[in-house]
């Protein structure tokens, strides 16, 4: 590991301004997205479940016939819309953020004890992870959502718990390529419990590949909590959330476009950002990782010693 | 080359097998549906009644067996709302979902390998950074959103294009399109970075210096070279084309497994909801296992040196 970055090949590799600055751009306007969240019942100009039936469907301020007190219009019930999305910012990264994060703490254990030990374990891990990715996650979150039933916290944790594989693949495919190395053999043979040597050197080592992999799924975690909204089986009305508020737009979509536009939007330009700044921070830490977080592959001129490091992986393992 | 069938046929049969396990054990998490299918002041012989039609007083083990018989009879009772037999109901949903299916994966693939060969042979230009851009937009899209602005768009403002139904062949367009947009960022990725790295490698330099005209080079050996992983990524996809169709089928109006699945899920119909998934796994497994074919057929490293993973 020492050296490994400041090598030739990888000072080549270094983040081209373009791309940083796009990654940058992610991040903060990610972190602007926490803050209305965070701060959303301050910045909200209005009340999110309360509306007035005297003001319902109102364009927005623009708009021929809209009002400066509603920016972005109302919904059915007269609601505020920009104080739905606002409101709404809250489901999204708070249901984001947790989901990625139980699925983490299911997901990296599993894949640092799968990888490491080897052996029967990890061939029946194996065996269950395939079977996992051949069951489409949004689809086992569904029936989760439907026998559990449905609320945000209910969503969080039906997600975190389906999306665990992810993790184990990554982390798996990571230790098995790092316990080969020659620190690891050397905490061994120091005669190091395997806890140890898991917690304190292989862990470190997976560390930036867990970073990055974990700012992807909470892009992909607040899709599919909007994902089950939309189809009734997540947040409930009256509760905000952009799935939700889409789902009641679609019915609307004939006259009031603005219903469809703004909460599909606001998903667009969350997951967008989070999903610059997951990129940028992959191809500075953890650049064996390709642009969907599957280990291997990887890009233009990483994708040769990377492809030549996986393939000496298998042979490693299968040797050991 | 039989050995390799053998072994991945095997692998579906495991695979499948866990996917009908999980799906039992999910459903059965809560105890039992009775409550959801009966209203509140039911009678307790009434609840007796179908607790026992349902076979909901026997142990999990014995439910499980039982189950597990019916799939492999292709059996799976009838549905709890409707009274027909499930199987009839799913297979007769299946077609539409394959039509769409099928034609979204030839769609990407054309589309997909098409682009990222293109970004490929122009790698750094702006061909293949406003195609980086599209990609990247693309992969951040929700596919449901995707769908409503194509409906507001062609449906409602231009006018050309159906926005619900299954009348005539233009009502697959815009649900066909919101899928194949979803898959392509996946497609056209794979194919780039594959497509960059057998130009990079020797046996492409050898036939340059060889004097091939560029054109040969590319379609007939680069590209054939570069295929193997676009398949996989094809097939390995096909789990995410599942979880958007079901949204698609729901939004345009569309017959099919996915919309039937939804609907099975809401009225808490679970035969149905069972077989429902059993046919997506399914179509997923047989995805990946033509994949794997395909790919045997295109490398021949793999099909025989059995180095697969």
């Amino acid at each position: 590991m020492p050296g490994r970055r400041s090598s030739g090949v990888h000072r080549h590799l270094r983040v081209p301004p373009r791309g940083s600055r796009l990654a940058v751009a992610g991040g903060v306007l990610f972190a602007l997205i926490i803050v209305v969240a965070i701060f959303a019942p301050e910045l909200a100009p209005d009340n999110p479940v309360g509306g007035a039936l005297s003001l319902t469907l109102q364009p927005p301020a623009w708009m021929h016939g809209g009002s400066a007190a509603h920016l972005l219009g109302t919904d059915e019930l007269g609601r505020d819309e920009l104080s739905r999305l606002i409101f709404g910012a809250r489901v999204s990264v708070s249901v984001g953020v947790g989901a990625a994060l139980v699925a983490s703490v299911v997901g990296v254990p599993l894949g640092l004890v799968s990888g490491y030990l080897g052996g029967r374990f990890d061939a029946a891990v194996g065996v269950v992870l395939n079977i996992f990715l051949a069951f489409p996650f949004l689809l086992l979150a569904l029936l989760a959502a439907a026998v559990v039933g449905p609320g945000a916290s209910n969503t969080l944790l039906i997600l975190g718990i389906a999306g665990w594989p992810v993790y184990t693949r990554v982390v798996r495919a990571e230790v098995l390529s790092i316990r080969e190395h020659l620190y690891v053999e050397i905490a061994r043979t120091m005669g190091f419990s395997r806890l140890r040597v898991l917690a304190r050197h292989v862990f470190p080592s997976v560390w930036p590949t867990f970073v990055v992999l974990s700012s992807l799924q909470v892009g992909q975690m607040i899709l599919s909590e909007s994902f089950l909204s939309f189809l009734g089986l997540g947040v409930q009305p009256p509760q905000p959330s952009w799935g939700n508020m889409l789902a009641d737009g679609q019915n609307l979509i004939y006259s009031q476009w603005w219903l469809t536009v703004f909460p599909g939007a606001a998903i667009l330009l969350t997951v967008l950002s989070v999903n610059l700044m997951a990129d940028g921070l992959r191809r500075r830490i953890a650049p064996q990782l390709d642009a969907t977080g599957s280990p291997q592959g990887g890009r233009l001129r990483s994708s040769r010693p990377s492809k030549a490091a996986a393939t000496g992986r298998t042979q490693s393992s299968t040797a050991g | 080359m039989i050995r390799y069938v053998l072994r991945h046929i095997l692998q579906m049969v495991v695979t499948v097998w866990g996917v009908v396990t999980i799906t039992f054990l999910v459903l059965r998490i809560t105890g039992n549906p009775v409550d959801a299918l009966l209203s509140p002041n039911a009678t307790a012989q009434q609840r007796r009644q179908l607790i026992r039609e349902l076979g909901l007083d026997q142990s999990v083990f014995v439910q499980y067996g039982r189950f597990l018989e019916q799939v492999v009879q292709g059996q799976f009772g009838r549905s709890i709302i409707a009274g027909t037999p499930v199987a009839h109901t799913v297979f007769a949903e299946l077609r539409p979902s394959l039509e769409l299916v099928g034609l979204t994966l030839a769609a990407s693939a054309v589309l997909g390998v098409a682009g990222g060969v293109l970004a490929a042979v122009r790698a750094g230009g702006w061909v293949d950074r406003a195609i980086a851009t599209v990609m990247v937009i693309a992969q951040a899209m929700p596919s449901y959103w995707f769908a409503l602005l194509l409906i507001l768009v062609f449906a409602v403002h231009l006018a050309v294009l159906p926005a619900t139904g299954m009348q005539g062949a233009s009502s697959i367009v815009l649900p066909c399109a919101t899928l194949t947009f979803a898959l392509l960022p996946y497609v056209l990725r794979i194919t780039r970075s594959s497509m960059l790295e057998v130009l990079g490698s020797d046996f492409i330099r050898f036939h340059r210096a060889k004097g091939l005209p560029a054109r040969s080079i590319l379609f007939r050996h680069a590209l054939r070279s570069s295929l193997a992983p676009v398949v996989a990524m094809l097939g390995l996809q096909t789990g995410l084309l599942m979880s958007g169709m079901v949204v698609v089928e729901q939004i345009f109006g569309r017959a099919g497994v996915g919309s039937l699945l939804v609907s099975s899920i809401l009225s808490r119909d679970y035969p149905v909801v069972q077989a429902a998934v059993l046919a997506i796994a399914v179509i997923v497994v047989l995805a990946n296992l033509l994949a794997d074919l395909a790919i045997a057929l295109l490398d021949p490293r793999v099909r025989l040196g059995g180095a697969s993973s």
